[in-house]
């Protein structure tokens, strides 16, 4: 695979940073979804070891760009919202990923130059 | 961002803990406690118990991990994927490895004890892919085909099979009380 100067330097990896998955407690949920077929509200929690007000705002953002889908089920009378990575979120985790990757080769490279 | 990913590792080392309901521990405990002694008090009935039960366990833990993933709130996990397929593994080697004793290539006797070998690897191995606990269970099982095969002893399978139903036992208990301590 040939790389141009800006690639080595990891800043094409910069440019291909996913905003929305810039945020902490966002990767993670993505990460675990990708992990995972469905995770639990109650789960994702206890993982990601937030408040339900964050972590309710964090997936309802992550469903508004299409990357989360929720379904909501009722276990013993009680509601559980089943959350699971979409396709769209899948292929958005993995390029986040490879631009930080990218990012870490060029550090490298530069420290190395 | 180096710290971000350690994060995102360590959040996925977590989501992959105690999926193994206690159970499945106790199931195995059970069902292997009564194969083993079956070879000193009733040998006939060994094959026909280990080609029932042995599907049997696979699919009643196979049922009870599901439950216990949506419990815990956590479905269809890759994890688990990789458990049954571990399982299923061993079960076909052990199954595949009747073939030598019809070819007459090996005694009963030394079916016996090459299964042991086959089940202390498939725990060695789970050991180190999936859950820790296993590893002892995999070290254990190798240490009795080693004095199965050097000894000479009437009651040793039955031996056997009560320390394996303890070491099983035990395993499952001491992940439930852990659970429990994490729970508060």
């Amino acid at each position: 695979m040939r790389h141009n100067a800006s690639d080595k330097l990891g800043i094409g990896g910069l440019e291909r940073l996913d905003r929305l998955l810039e945020h902490r407690s966002r990767l993670g949920a993505c990460a675990l979804l990708a992990q995972h077929d469905a995770l639990s509200f109650s789960r994702l929690k206890e993982l990601l070891d937030e408040t339900d007000g964050n972590l309710g705002a964090h997936l309802h953002k992550l469903e508004d760009q299409g990357y989360l889908t929720v379904r909501k089920e009722f276990v013993n009378r009680k509601p559980v919202s089943w959350y699971s990575l979409t396709p769209k979120g899948r292929e958005a985790l993995k390029a986040h990923l490879n631009a930080i990757a990218d990012i870490g080769r060029g550090l490298r490279f530069k420290e190395r130059t | 961002m180096q710290k971000d990913l350690a994060y995102v590792d360590e959040l996925l080392e977590a989501s992959r803990k105690d999926l193994t309901p206690r159970g499945v521990y106790l199931t195995w405990a059970v069902i292997g406690a009564v194969g083993f002694t079956l070879v000193d008090f009733a040998h006939g009935w060994l094959n026909f118990y280990w080609v029932v039960a042995a599907p049997l366990g696979v699919a009643a833990s196979c049922t009870m991990a599901i439950r216990h993933g949506r419990k815990l709130g956590q479905a269809g996990s890759s994890v688990g994927k990789r458990q049954a397929l571990q399982w299923f593994g061993l079960l076909v080697s052990l199954g595949l490895s009747f073939l030598l004793v019809f070819m007459n290539h090996l005694s009963w006797e030394g079916f016996g004890e090459l299964a042991l070998l086959l089940v202390a690897l498939g725990f060695w191995q789970s050991g180190i892919h999936l859950e820790r606990e296993f590893l002892w269970i995999g070290l254990g099982t190798a240490a009795a085909f080693v004095v199965l095969v050097c000894s000479d002893f009437r009651y040793e399978w039955t031996c056997l099979g009560l320390v394996w139903a303890a070491a099983l036992g035990l395993a499952g208990l001491v992940r439930e009380g852990a659970r429990a301590s994490q729970r508060q």
